[in-house]
């Protein structure tokens, strides 16, 4: 009897327990913060004779810091300087709530070659997430900050990183008797390493990269008028593609590589054009007497978009590249123009003005969604990085063109501040090749 | 026309030729040569010639054809300066007509390119309908990357909308 | 003896009664928290719903069920409490019909005593006349009775104090049901004022993917100290993407430790959490 009661009573008290384990408090994340993943980048080691050339964690910080996915914590912050594996204590790093860590050293192997070695970590699961290791001239630091950024963009985002990549621009530079110059430039993504490809007394606008990446195609106003023209940037050789009658303007290359759309008046009023520069075919895509200009290509070559004012203000129509009936695409904002494609065909980036302010929008196409994602009254000339993630641009600050870059979120801004002069009409280039 | 006028003409055109023939020289441009800036500077002061002419003006004096943003329409006051330059031309046969085309800062450079091709073309136009033949005028377009003058509202941009009329001789 | 027993076997029944009743009420009670989590998703759906009307039917709807289940609970608390009033009745009414009899039993013992005491007078006075050896026999009667009638008393005695011991017991076990929910009912307040906090906590550390938008969810089973430091990050429900997956186990380990109530006694509610990102919902 006294047995049945206890055993009972043990029942109970075990109901009890359970009932209490089972009531598992269940609560619903829906929003998060719009900020970047906090990384540490330690300082690399520098083994070595005197200073090192780069401060390649700067530059890694910066690349990762621009594309608005990352928050560099301050150095000063750091519990411990770790420079590899052995040295890395994730406690200190879990404690200032980094959720990665990059370390690595720089080891001098030869005359002038260099062995850079660095190692990614993912702080609260305590393990490496990448680690590489690259022997390179000291003129090729900047290229392996970049290549680095890369790979750590890519294993935290899941996405690939375009900071080992270039962009071009046009220089105004105005020199003290008050001649204007116009040059051409290629930097790398970060606007650092300069160099000039082209320097004329006229006008040059529109440089447009090549899907390899090997070559320019951009206007020149050096024979008066403007007149379109391919430049191999490995040798500088050039070639005149577009001399017609009236405007030669706006070239674009084919995802291929084998076609350029462009603009030409040669027929009267400014319509695109695709040509075939190996056979010097020349097919007329556009059919109206309003202005047709600024042609893209779609990701998959089928489709062009371009800007025409056929409605009366500037928007986007998009047009099969086999030709056909070209249809409006933008409806919101009272002028749209520059559209060109993000990689994945998705959305495309555009100038669209309202009330007389220019600003960089992003178009979610299957959507019919716009994002304006900037502030200013005379941005302009938008181009993807090829992964999608970032947009250059042209601004106005102190009454001075500069190129800025926005996160395609518009939540990341960063003018590019190494550039001087007068700076417009930046293009993003493709990928790079590795090393 | 009276007889005022017509002496004032020729004056008038030796100071807005000579900012042309300045320009004329760098025709055949290379690509490191120095630039035309200069040149737009010279017909600046070719504008200021008017000045001293008092009275009723010789509308040729005006080298510029100024727009509404946007727009390549030619107003009347506008309409007067293109007819007596069209004029002037029918009775000079020897000279030849480049219209350039130019934009204010805002929208895209590729548009108003096109946009100032489209400005010179209505002049052109024009023109053609006072009297001059066709295959004496040149349209050309600079969009906005000439512009005189320095600044971002519409004081300046005012003076950027505008169509060029340079005379060449052949 | 038989009546001994027969108390025993009501008291016996009783206490099973009592333990069925406990034990239904224990699994009403596993009933609780389940009501409450869904309560809590209606709250949640609720934030997210833009309608008011339909907002206010819900609230209504849920406010209804909440009164239903408060007075399902009162009234079962109550009719405990009548069985508990109602078992201790019985028992004192049987416990003074026992004496009443016991008394009544006295007192015919008394009575019989006294005839017996009477006839034995006579009696004695008739063996001292006859003889003695029946006498004899008689009193050792007399003695076995008085040990028998010890015996009885000190058996039912010790069924009392069974019957008692089983019925602290039983009120124990209803006092420990009775302290519970008032934890309970204490934790619901205490989740209704943490809840958010700790959701707050956690949303300020999730550094959401972009384009985390398209359908992704995870769902994360922490285990807290009461202290509200997170133990262990177990992905109960993965987003079949690393890189979200990774998004939300750095937000719960970040935003250690969470706030919880100080008493360990109500922290203990908050030992195991799920923690559900949904973005889409947002």
């Amino acid at each position: 009897m006294r047995k049945l009661i206890t055993t009972t009573l043990l029942g109970i008290g075990l109901q009890l327990w359970v009932c209490q384990t089972m009531a598992i408090l269940k609560i619903e994340i829906t929003k998060g913060v719009e900020a970047g993943v906090p990384i540490a980048i330690v300082p690399f080691a520098w083994q070595g004779e005197g200073k090192p050339s780069q401060d390649l964690a700067k530059i890694i910080g910066d690349d990762l810091v621009r594309s608005g996915r990352f928050e560099s914590i301050d150095k000063d912050d750091f519990l411990s300087r770790p420079h590899d594996q052995a040295g890395v204590k994730f406690k200190d790093w879990r404690l200032i709530k980094a959720e990665a860590l990059a370390v690595g050293k720089v080891q001098r192997v030869g005359s002038n070659r260099y062995q850079v070695q660095f190692q990614l970590f993912d702080v609260f699961k305590g393990k490496q997430l990448a680690g590489y290791r690259y022997v390179v001239k000291a003129k090729q630091m900047r290229k392996v900050a970049h290549q680095i950024s890369d790979i750590i963009y890519e294993k935290l985002t899941g996405e690939p990183g375009a900071f080992d990549t270039r962009i071009a621009y046009v220089t105004v530079e105005q020199s003290d008797s008050g001649q204007r110059r116009f040059l051409l430039q290629v930097a790398d993504a970060d606007g650092h390493e300069p160099v000039t490809v082209l320097d004329s007394g006229e006008p040059i606008m529109s440089p447009a990269w090549s899907p390899d990446g090997k070559r320019l195609a951009y206007v020149s106003f050096e024979k008066r008028r403007s007149m379109v023209y391919v430049q191999t940037l490995a040798d500088g050789s050039r070639e005149r593609l577009a001399d017609f009658r009236g405007l030669n303007s706006a070239p674009a290359w084919s995802p291929d590589g084998k076609r350029l759309a462009l603009v030409l008046s040669r027929d009267g009023n400014p319509e695109i054009y695709i040509l075939s520069p190996r056979s010097r075919q020349l097919r007329r895509l556009t059919h109206h007497h309003a202005i047709d200009t600024e042609p893209a290509w779609s990701p998959n070559g089928r489709h062009i978009v371009f800007t025409s004012d056929r409605s009366g203000k500037p928007q986007i129509y998009r047009i099969a590249v086999s030709g056909g009936k070209p249809q409006r695409i933008t409806f919101e904002g009272e002028y749209n123009a520059r559209a060109s494609y993000a990689a994945d065909g998705q959305s495309i980036t555009l100038v669209s003005a309202n009330k007389g302010r220019y600003r960089i929008a992003v178009l979610y196409l299957r959507q019919n969604a716009m994002h304006v994602l900037t502030e200013a009254t005379l941005d302009e000339s938008p181009s993807f990085a090829p992964n999608g993630r970032m947009i250059l641009y042209a601004t106005e600050q102190g009454g001075r063109g500069v190129l800025a870059a926005v996160s395609a979120d518009g939540r990341v801004k960063q003018i590019l501040r190494f550039l001087k002069g007068d700076v417009r009409e930046p293009a993003w280039s493709p990928y790079n090749r590795k090393f | 026309m009276n007889k005022k006028i017509l002496l004032l003409v020729p004056l008038m055109l030796v100071v807005g030729l000579s900012g042309c023939g300045n320009k004329n020289k760098k025709s055949n441009a290379s690509v490191d040569e120095r630039g035309v800036s200069t040149g737009a500077a010279v017909n600046g002061e070719g504008v200021a010639g008017e000045q001293f002419g008092g009275g009723p003006v010789d509308r040729t004096s005006q080298r510029r054809v100024y727009f509404e943003f946007d727009r390549a329409a030619v107003d009347d006051q506008n309409r007067a300066i293109v007819s007596a330059h069209a004029a002037y031309l029918v009775d000079h046969p020897g000279i030849a007509l480049t219209l350039e085309g130019h934009a204010d800062e805002r929208g895209t450079r590729e548009y108003n390119l096109a946009l100032g091709e489209r400005r010179a073309k209505a002049v052109a136009k024009l023109m053609q309908a006072y009297g001059l033949a066709a295959d004496r005028i040149t349209t050309t377009s600079y969009g906005e990357e000439r512009p005189v003058a320095l600044g971002h509202s519409e004081s300046a941009w005012q003076l950027n909308r505008r169509v060029e009329i340079l005379y060449e001789d052949q | 003896m038989s009546e001994g027993y027969g108390r025993a076997f009501i008291y016996a029944i009783l206490v099973h009664v009592l333990v069925l009743l406990v034990l239904g009420i224990s699994f009403d009670w596993q009933l609780i928290p389940s009501n409450n989590h869904q309560i809590d998703d209606k709250k949640v759906v609720q934030a997210t719903l833009v309608d008011e009307g339909k907002v206010q039917k819900e609230l209504d709807r849920i406010k209804k069920k909440e009164a239903a289940r408060k007075s399902a609970a009162k009234k079962e608390k109550a009719r405990l409490k009548e069985l508990v009033r109602q078992a201790a009745l019985a028992e004192k009414k049987a416990e003074k019909k026992r004496k009443a009899k016991a008394r009544r039993l006295v007192e015919l013992k008394k009575k019989q005593a006294l005839d017996k005491k009477k006839k034995a007078l006579e009696k004695k006075r008739k063996t001292l006349e006859a003889r003695k050896p029946a006498e004899r026999k008689k009193k050792k009667l007399t003695k076995k009775k008085k040990r028998e009638q010890i015996e009885k008393k000190r058996k039912a005695h010790a069924n009392k104090l069974t019957a008692q011991r089983k019925r602290r017991q039983a009120e124990k076990a209803l006092q420990a049901l009775l302290r519970k929910e008032q934890l309970q009912r204490q934790a619901q307040g205490e989740l209704n004022r943490y809840e958010p906090l700790i959701r707050q906590r956690v949303e300020r550390f999730w550094i959401r993917p972009p384009g985390a938008k398209t359908g992704l969810k995870a769902v994360l089973r922490v285990r807290l100290t009461p202290s509200g430091e997170v133990l262990t990050v177990r992905v109960v429900q993965s987003s079949g993407n690393a890189i979200f997956d990774r998004s939300v186990e750095n937000a719960v380990k970040k935003a250690t430790p969470l706030p919880l109530p100080s008493n360990p006694e109500l922290a203990e509610f908050f030992s195991v959490i799920d923690f559900e990102f949904d973005p889409q919902k947002g």
